[in-house]
């Protein structure tokens, strides 16, 4: 075995649409769609896509918070899916989660001191001094001072808010964090303190990040390999340098070209066609192809698999190399 | 308005007025929102200067409670009046004072010369009405067309912004349509009377990159061939980058800097305008950490004394403690409200 920390292979979820007063299934979107996928511990992989392709549905079903349909998905060698509930009650404290929104995820009658001290109750610290202690320990790891313990959730501003978010998530220890969006809604002057944030927690605890993002620039600037998703499968796969030097799917070059780096500005001409409904198309094989300018007759048939094309470097693209 | 359009006649033929003296087409002097609050007066703008030249678009960036919002609704006539609001200064444009102008006498500008697009398309569309209604509304209210002109009209709109099957999607209701799809609607109602200058609040701020992409590349590609001006709000420097020919910075209700896209990006010269550049993430900072401003965006209630950006400011001095600094000159159209970068040079405190 690798020394990969989670290890996603086939997994899928796949959702009903229902029609009509008897709400009957008259098809199927493929949320999560055979995707498969590894995180080597210490490392940051960030997974980047557009609303609706999957990312959230993915991280549900590493917490084990949504059943997956199929696949597994191996935590330290173990195979979440088939576990109880009981059975994953010690992995949960070593698989925790960061929201985009965590004035959603606080309880509103909760002081911060008594939501991190729950979190520290059930991982087995009962004495109160310690609890204290460890709470304190906690806000001033998240750069908060002690006294933010007293204080109820809406008392904070949005980014001391998912500062308590990420103290909240490292209560009881985990290895994996996975980040969902945890920046979206933030300034950017709040956004670089957040940033910062988690690099130095993740130098100091080892952690390691499933850092889910529609920014390409905070993922370019935060992980060190970058996954592209795209109605739920990955399209391409590289270290981070890699991907935004040598972009080879043709969905990679429309999120690129898209966000811009400042450094090379450029105003936006060629934009993407907007794609058709989610199930439309759901049965081609290349997903992309409808939207995209550089398919061919040939990518009609394309079996859609991703192959390997470089060191690391994984593209699901039957033209990717040919220009 | 000077001469005034015949009413339900076609402005598409009627002749573009110039603005008195060929000036900008909107010029916002001295504007001061205050809002009275329970915690007392909340100065959410607190004398704010912005022009938008002809065929212009200008951008008004800044934090969320920085005021950019609240000058936009200022230029609109949607800020309450006393007791709980007061909009003071001077906001010209096609020759009146707006602040002067009455709800009625307000009307025919909001919506007819000045036209608006929001944030959210699903909460701004009404979403009991089809979308052939709602961009029907301006030209019946504002334009009374007579209806097979409003009909056809309304296709071409939707056919303007780029949505497939306009005929189809006059029978749609909002719901029925993707949020890129939904802000292209609320284009085409702006759009709807042919207004001179368009007001853009974070039109692109709820969509996936690759539509706001699409977006932004049809309200240049609009703005240009109807020859409008527009005044683009927005807190994100990258949009800043992709659409503006000018750049106004704002902070704590003040314009801060404003220059020309390229003396903005390549030549900040105020220090908050530096520290929100360098705090942008990117590939090229990787492995290094982002310059954090430290502290938080002050209480518009509880403004400090002197320059407002001085408790976070890595170069204050003494006298910024008290006296507000003016505005100075770098280069032509290149203004920053602080004499100490102007006296010492930019420095390297946020590399």
């Amino acid at each position: 075995m690798s020394d990969d920390l989670l290890r996603l292979e086939g997994v899928s979820k796949r959702y009903p649409v229902q029609r009509g007063a008897l709400r009957r299934t008259t098809g199927w979107v493929r949320a999560v769609d055979d995707l498969s996928l590894a995180i080597p511990g210490g490392s940051t992989l960030g997974l980047v896509g557009e609303s609706g392709c999957g990312k959230t549905t993915l991280a549900r079903m590493i917490l084990k918070l949504l059943p997956c349909d199929s696949g597994r998905i191996l935590f330290k060698g173990v195979d979440l899916v088939p576990l109880s509930a009981a059975g994953m009650r010690p992995l949960r404290r070593e698989i925790q989660i960061v929201f985009q929104d965590p004035y959603g995820s606080l309880n509103p009658r909760m002081t911060v001191g008594q939501a991190l001290s729950e979190g520290l109750r059930t991982c087995g610290v009962r004495d109160r001094e310690e609890v204290c202690g460890r709470v304190a320990e906690l806000l001033a790891m998240v750069g908060l001072s002690p006294e933010a313990a007293e204080r109820f959730p809406h008392e904070f501003s949005g980014g001391q808010r998912q500062r308590v978010g990420i103290a909240r998530a490292l209560t009881v220890g985990p290895s994996l964090v996975v980040c969902d969006e945890p920046v979206s809604a933030l300034d950017v002057s709040i956004q670089a303190q957040i940033l910062n944030l988690l690099k130095d927690l993740q130098e100091r605890l080892g952690l390691t990040y499933l850092f889910i993002s529609h920014d390409l620039n905070v993922v370019g600037y935060l992980c060190d390999r970058v996954a592209v998703m795209y109605r739920g499968q990955i399209v391409e796969s590289a270290p981070a340098d890699e991907l935004f030097d040598r972009p080879l799917h043709p969905y990679t070059h429309v999120l690129l070209a898209s966000a811009p780096d400042l450094e090379n500005a450029r105003r936006p001409d060629a934009a993407p066609p907007e794609p058709p409904s989610k199930t439309a198309e759901a049965e081609g094989p290349c997903r992309f192809q409808p939207m995209c300018a550089r398919a061919d007759e040939g990518c009609r048939s394309f079996d859609g698999e991703l192959v390997q094309v470089g060191a690391g470097h994984f593209v699901r693209c039957r033209r990717a190399g040919s220009t | 308005m000077s001469g005034g359009r015949p009413a339900g006649g076609l402005v598409t033929t009627a002749p573009r007025e110039a603005t008195p003296d060929g000036g900008p087409v909107l010029a916002v002097e001295g504007l001061r929102v205050h809002f009275t609050g329970e915690s007392g007066v909340a100065r959410a703008v607190d004398g704010v200067d912005v022009t938008v030249g002809r065929r212009e678009t200008v951008c008004l960036v800044g934090e969320s409670g920085c005021g950019k919002t609240v000058s936009a609704l200022a230029v609109l006539g949607l800020v309450p009046g006393p007791p709980e609001g007061l909009a003071a200064g001077r906001i010209r444009f096609g020759g009146r004072n707006l602040l002067e102008l009455d709800d009625r006498a307000m009307e025919t500008v909001r919506g007819r010369r000045i036209g608006m697009v929001f944030q959210e398309p699903l909460t701004s569309l009404n979403p009991v009405f089809t979308i052939g209604e709602q961009i029907a509304e301006p030209l019946r209210v504002h334009l009374r067309l007579p209806e097979p002109e409003v009909h056809r009209r309304c296709i071409q709109l939707l056919a303007d912004v780029g949505l497939d099957s306009p005929a189809d999607r006059l029978a749609d209701y909002p719901h029925r349509l993707s949020g890129g799809q939904r802000q292209r609607v609320m284009i085409a109602m702006a759009l709807a009377c042919e207004p001179e200058l368009i007001i853009a609040d974070e039109p692109t701020t709820a969509l996936d990159v690759t539509v706001q992409a699409q977006i932004l590349a049809l309200m240049r590609r609009l703005q240009q061939s109807r020859g409008m001006s527009m005044l683009y709000i927005t807190h994100d420097l990258r949009v800043v980058a992709q659409i503006a020919d000018r750049v106004y910075v704002m902070y704590a209700g003040l314009i801060a800097e404003c220059g020309s896209l390229a003396q903005i990006f390549k030549a900040p010269r105020h220090p908050y305008t530096r520290a929100l550049l360098a705090a942008l993430p990117g590939r090229g900072k990787r492995g290094r950490r982002l310059y954090s401003i430290p502290g938080t965006v002050p209480d518009p209630a509880h403004r400090p004394a002197g320059c407002p950006f001085h408790p976070r400011c890595p170069q204050a001095e003494p006298p910024c403690r008290t006296q507000l600094p003016g505005l100075c000159a770098f280069e032509p159209g290149h203004v920053a409200r602080c004499p100490v970068a102007a006296e010492r040079g930019p420095e390297d405190w946020c590399a």
